[in-house]
């Protein structure tokens, strides 16, 4: 299959920048972007928004954060009743429910 | 110019690519740190592609300008001041730049108050000029190439543009978050459906 078509590629050729649509050059324009840099650094902080996101995204701290979450969402649900319940009904399965002694004679052993 | 002009093979093209990925890698790592020499190195690699790009899109020399400025201004305070490349792992600037510079492109197009003018101003000539009327027809075929692409998907959009500035394959994919193997689809789909558009614009 053809990616571009032939007529498709002399069409999107008419959109390039012709000589006198040249941009300034780099140099000039690279100037031009550290000028607004340094007006931007003397006229902005960053927000508290941005700090607090910067602050929640780096990158050990993302662990745990997850972590965190997770656990203040397990105390979260076992406030519901149904919840303790379903848990308590759960770990019954591994209680001792029934016991019963039994004597053993050391004489009644098979040896 | 400095656009990327010419036809490259495909091991060639993928060579350069590789190199200039490694070497973006390697610049970000240090913008990372705070190097604004390797800021410095990143803009004159990509100035000229970013603004051919902008400028495919707009038509317009000072506006593909201001928004080129505004493309590099994002990469300064992203890599800077809010460190984000590092923490989001991002490791391929000229993915992140062209993918970037669509965005801005795309938002100034929808952002436009007026309809796309045709600013070629003629003198009327009694006997007739050829070359004048072969200037207001290219002006046209131009008219509705740029308002095809600003109606297609920007993800297709871009593709064609892109491979258009003859980026490779691989540079296409990253920058537009796709599968190598899917950009040849793509692009077809992404003919078809301009052609289809450009000829509904020249109806018009």
């Amino acid at each position: 299959m053809n990616e571009m078509d032939k007529e498709t590629e002399r069409l999107l050729a008419l959109t390039e920048p012709t000589d006198h649509e040249a941009p300034q050059t780099a140099s000039l324009a690279l100037a031009q972007v550290k000028q607004r840099v340094a007006v931007e650094t003397i006229s902005t902080t960053p927000s508290w928004s941005d700090r607090l996101q910067d602050f929640l995204v780096a990158p050990g701290r993302r662990y745990a954060l997850a972590s965190v979450m997770a656990v203040l969402m397990l105390i979260f649900a076992f406030s519901f009743p149904t919840v303790r319940a379903a848990a308590s009904e759960f770990l019954s399965l591994f209680r001792v429910q029934n016991f019963a002694a039994i004597t053993i004679r050391r004489n009644r052993l098979p040896c | 110019m400095g656009d990327v002009k010419g036809l490259k093979s495909g091991s060639e093209a993928e060579k350069d690519t590789a190199v200039t990925t490694l070497s973006d890698t390697l610049l970000l790592e240090r913008m990372s740190k705070g190097d604004t020499a390797s800021f410095d190195a990143v803009f004159y690699t990509h100035y000229d592609r970013v603004y051919g790009l902008l400028f495919r899109l707009l038509g317009n020399r000072t506006e593909a300008e201001d928004l080129t400025q505004e493309v590099f201004l994002q990469l300064h305070h992203h890599a800077f001041r809010r460190r984000l490349f590092d923490l989001q792992r991002e490791h391929n600037i000229g993915a992140w730049l062209y993918r970037t510079a669509t965005n801005m492109g795309y938002n100034a197009i929808r952002g436009r108050q007026r309809r796309w003018q045709r600013n070629l101003v003629l003198v009327p000539d009694p006997a007739g000029s050829p070359g004048v009327d072969k200037e207001v027809e290219r002006r046209e075929q131009v008219t509705a190439v740029r308002r095809a692409l600003a109606r297609l998907p920007q993800r297709q959009t871009q593709l064609l543009l892109m491979r258009q500035m003859d980026f490779s394959y691989e540079e296409c994919a990253q920058a537009c978050g796709v599968a190598p193997g899917s950009v040849g689809t793509l692009l077809a789909r992404a003919s078809k459906a301009f052609k289809q558009l450009y000829e509904e614009e020249q109806g018009k």
